[in-house]
């Protein structure tokens, strides 16, 4: 388990350190877009390339968004909950998490086949973009199997902060 | 079950689910979505919808204005701007009684023009904010509400993302939306900072006196805020003359801001990387609301209770100032049901129909929309900005950031009042400018 | 057996455009007419806007069954609809109606494969794509580098005569055209007054470029289950609709085109035969490229292209105005 939890660990890390490089090249796309375009020379494929970037970063950010309890929890009513009842909602919670986003994420890949099998180009640019799309999967696998972690953390009654 | 009954069901599922259980909310929305698509059609149909969704939602160029606002709005948190900006205006109005909420209001107002996030606005104003306020014995539900409500300018005053997608969806001129945006914000910060005064005269111990700064401390702190005028004058220009998306403005802030803190040498090795990955979990955050949304909103959709609801509000034969505020109050609910941003997503395209063939001015009614939605985020329960300032500092709990907060409803209502009064003197005469 | 039992069958129709554009008006029409042959006996529930589901997914949700029918542009998913993509080709048609004839009769013909998992119910095309500029373009002279915004086939054809194409969607174009981002828009002429166009692009040029290819499809399950007399009047409504299509649109464009003279004093100018000439040549090697293409997914490249020319040749001279 310990080694499990670091691995997740330092996966999220890893994709941390794309998805910054991917926020900062799309900081410097469509400047750049906005530069070219002065001098009359605009790149006609920046709206497309700006948006698959934003998908990386954004796909990149789940695991470690899910590991530091980012997300936003309505906690009115179960911060009241006595701590047995809390902790059995925990489970629920990532148990669900996992078992969701791993849903998704594999109909996201089943997307991105479906584009690949079909043989669908970018709209402008004509490139192939599969594999945009299984990067997004990747983003939700690293999300369910840090919820993964901290379910069985839930089980084993790890200590809570 | 008759499809909109179902989704009238699905709603209160998604709220008990919300409520009771720890599930986060953007996820509580994707999943009661998934799951009434599914029962409204079938499964392999849900299946089909929630990937393509989420591939969509990823990959939509609209929305990647987000991280290039929160990034502007980090570089200038770790390159030390807000705290400048901070001290400055508490200098200017420190001594007054609960001049220190006035300041924040203040300075989120100018923050949040720059960032165009409430909540990045929400983030680095309660790093900022709340200990300095917590110095001065300030009651926490004054600090926190004055905040979360500071913050909501971020959505706002221009560059403003609610603007953007009601221009995107609308397909109305975000410059002329930007421009007659400005008299409509001006109103609203003026009346929550007003809202101050009344909450220090009710209960004088919340906000004690600071100490009087000299004129030429004054004046002194002043020099520090030029690279932020210099940045705010920059995407201004862009926006309303220039050549560029809101995608566009936002990234070429985000190098200018760069380059501002590596030329003053004000931006650390650490401070660009907390920048970033702040950045990163922050628009996780905010995509994947907007994804729970999304997807709620195709649950409805399928169940046709929006078409039904509006169609049914539409034909109600109501004179069009109460058929108006009936939108507003569907606006008001929603947004406390939802997301603000996800709710203007989901019910735009069925509403704004409605109030243009009531004649209403399209720009115009982008303000009132727009200042509604800000509202929706300190409204209870789902005001997104309450949440963040109660994440951040960890000492003060969400419910006396929501209690905090809710003093300041009236002024949003005032200000949709003054804007109905007065839609030419408020709105038209700035915006006409525009071509 | 339950097609005796008279409840009404429900049928889900997604679009992805507004409402009040071409290819949701005749979706209207479509189920109003479906609703008054069967009896009411079946009813359609239309969803414009993308509010059911996304512009590109809607064939995939169709398959899988999110929606029961819908439409969608086959030009806006390069690749993945090979056939259709001839018709996109710029051979010239002149009119929306023979270009949506041209297309149906194609894909009855060749029954491509990519539509094996759906049930057609029916095919039509946008008019061919015009020049809407900010500043006229009286010959291929004025087009020299000017950046325009398009889709589909549009981006290489206005690279191959010569202009800058910038491809982003039909919602972002006002936007882009005010603020200077693109100098106009290569697109069907009704949206002058669809989306108000002929507000800030005063001019037009007739170039005939193009077209964009729309299929409206269903859930073959779904179709599998309608009873007989049903799928008699959806059937015999398929090509019917295709030249209803074709026609509504056509009249559309020329009242748009009025609308905007009378409007906004908006001018319609014409290329000469020497440009129109110089646009074919320019854009001859995109047919050539396509051949090979299609040849190399072991499709008759060459026998679909001749079947292209000769539908074109003989629905242009059945609705030669
Ligand atoms: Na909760
Ligand atoms: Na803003």
């Amino acid at each position: 388990m310990k080694y499990f939890e670091q691995a997740i660990i330092f996966l999220n890390k890893i994709f941390l350190i794309v998805g910054g490089i991917a926020v900062l090249a799309l900081m410097s796309v469509a400047t750049a877009n906005v530069v070219l375009r002065i001098f009359h020379i605009p790149f006609r494929g920046a709206y497309e390339l700006v948006s698959f970037i934003g998908a990386i970063v954004i796909a990149f950010a789940l695991g470690f968004t899910q590991q530091r309890k980012g997300h936003i929890v309505v906690d009115i009513l179960t911060e009241r909950y006595p701590k047995g009842l809390s902790k059995a909602f925990d489970i629920v919670n990532h148990l669900v998490t996992m078992i969701f986003f791993t849903i998704i994420s594999w109909q996201i890949y089943r997307v991105g086949m479906q584009i690949w099998n079909s043989g669908e180009l970018s709209e402008t640019l004509k490139i192939i973009y599969h594999p945009f799309i299984f990067a997004v999967s990747l983003g939700f696998i690293t999300l369910s199997l840090t919820a993964l972690v901290q379910l069985i953390t839930d089980i084993q009654g790890g200590e809570e902060k | 079950m008759e499809g909109p009954v179902v989704g009238v069901y699905g709603i209160i599922v998604m709220f008990a689910i919300l409520f009771l259980t720890k599930i986060p909310a953007a996820f509580v929305m994707a999943l009661v979505g998934f799951l009434g698509v599914a029962y409204v059609t079938s499964f392999q149909a849900a299946l089909g919808m929630i990937g393509a969704d989420m591939w969509n939602i990823f990959s939509s160029y609209g929305l990647t204005v987000i991280p290039m606002f929160i990034l502007v709005g980090e570089f200038a948190h770790y390159g030390g701007y807000n705290n400048s900006l901070y001290s400055a205006t508490y200098k200017w109005f420190g001594h007054y009684k609960g001049g220190l909420s006035i300041t924040t209001i203040m300075a989120c107002a100018i923050f949040s023009a720059i960032s165009g996030s409430n909540t990045a606005t929400a983030a680095t104003m309660s790093t900022v904010a709340i200990p300095e306020m917590k110095k001065y014995n300030y009651h926490p539900q004054l600090s926190a509400g004055s905040v979360a409500a500071g913050a909501t300018l971020g959505v706002l005053i221009p560059p403003s993302i609610v603007l953007v997608v009601y221009g995107l969806y609308t397909g109305q001129s975000i410059g002329k939306l930007f421009f007659g945006n400005v008299i409509p914000s001006a109103i609203l910060t003026v009346l929550i900072a007003s809202t101050v005064f009344y909450i220090c005269w009710r209960h004088p111990d919340w906000g004690p006196k600071g100490p009087r700064s000299g004129w030429i401390e004054r004046i002194k702190a002043l020099p520090d805020l030029v690279d932020i005028f210099i940045l705010f004058g920059i995407i201004m220009y862009a926006l309303f003359t220039g050549v560029v998306t809101a995608t566009e403005a936002a990234a070429a802030s985000c190098a200018i801001a760069l380059v501002l803190c590596l030329a003053r040498r004000k931006l650390s090795w650490s401070g660009f990387l907390k920048s970033v990955s702040d950045t990163l979990w922050i628009s996780c955050l905010v995509f994947m609301i907007v994804a729970g949304a999304v997807i709620f909103g195709r649950f409805l959709a399928v169940t046709r209770l929006p078409f039904e609801a509006a169609a049914m509000i539409g034909s109600l034969a109501l004179p069009s100032w109460v058929l108006f505020w009936i939108i507003i109050a569907c606006y008001i609910i929603g947004g406390c049901v939802m997301d603000a941003l996800a709710f203007l997503l989901v019910s735009l395209p069925i509403f704004y129909p409605i109030v243009m063939q009531m004649g209403y001015d399209p720009i115009w009614f982008g303000q009132v929309i727009c200042i509604v939605t800000t509202m929706g985020s300190i409204m209870p329960p789902i005001g997104i900005c309450c949440y963040v300032v109660a994440g951040m500092a960890k000492d003060i709990p969400l419910g006396t950031v929501f209690r905090g907060s809710f003093y300041y409803i009236p002024s949003y209502i005032l200000s949709i009042i003054v804007l109905m009064l007065f839609p030419y003197a408020t709105v038209m005469i700035l915006s006409d400018l525009v071509r | 057996q339950t097609s005796h039992s008279q409840a009404t069958i429900t049928l889900k129709y997604a679009n992805f455009p507004p409402a009040t554009t071409f290819p949701c008006i005749q979706m209207e029409r479509w189920a109003k007419e479906v609703e008054k042959r069967t009896a009411g006996k079946v009813k359609i529930q239309t969803f414009p806007g993308g509010t059911l589901l996304p512009a590109k997914n809607i064939f995939d949700g169709v398959i899988a069954g999110t929606a029961d029918i819908g439409n969608f542009a086959m030009s806006y998913q390069p690749g993945r609809f090979p056939i259709s993509e001839a018709i996109d080709l710029p051979v010239g048609f002149t009119t929306a109606k023979a270009a949506s004839m041209a297309l149906y009769d194609l894909i009855e013909k060749y029954n491509p494969k990519e539509f094996e998992k759906v049930k057609m119910i029916t095919l039509f095309t946008c008019p061919p794509a015009d020049f809407m500029t900010k500043t006229a373009v009286r010959s291929l002279k004025d087009l020299k580098g000017m950046e325009l915004r398009t889709s589909g086939t549009g981006t290489e054809v206005l690279k191959r005569i010569g202009a800058t194409p910038v491809g982003m969607p039909q919602s972002e174009a006002p936007e882009a055209i005010q603020k200077g981002i693109v100098k106009g828009n290569v697109s069907s002429m009704e949206i002058l007054k669809d989306f108000n166009f002929a507000a800030y692009l005063p001019f037009a040029t007739e170039a005939n470029l193009f077209v964009v290819s729309f299929a409206v499809v269903m859930n073959k399950d779904k179709w599998n289950s309608l009873p007989a007399d049903v799928k008699k009047v959806i059937d015999d409504m398929r090509r019917e609709q295709a030249e209803w299509t074709g026609k509504y649109v056509d009249d559309h464009v020329q009242e748009s085109l009025q609308w905007s003279k009378e409007k906004y004093n908006h001018q319609l100018i014409k290329l000469s035969k020497t440009d129109m000439d110089d646009i074919a040549k320019l854009t001859r090697p995109m047919i050539d490229e396509y051949i090979k293409k299609v040849n190399g997914l072991g499709l008759p490249g060459d026998q679909i292209v001749k079947d292209v020319y000769s539908l074109r040749a003989k629905y242009e001279k059945q609705y030669t105005k």
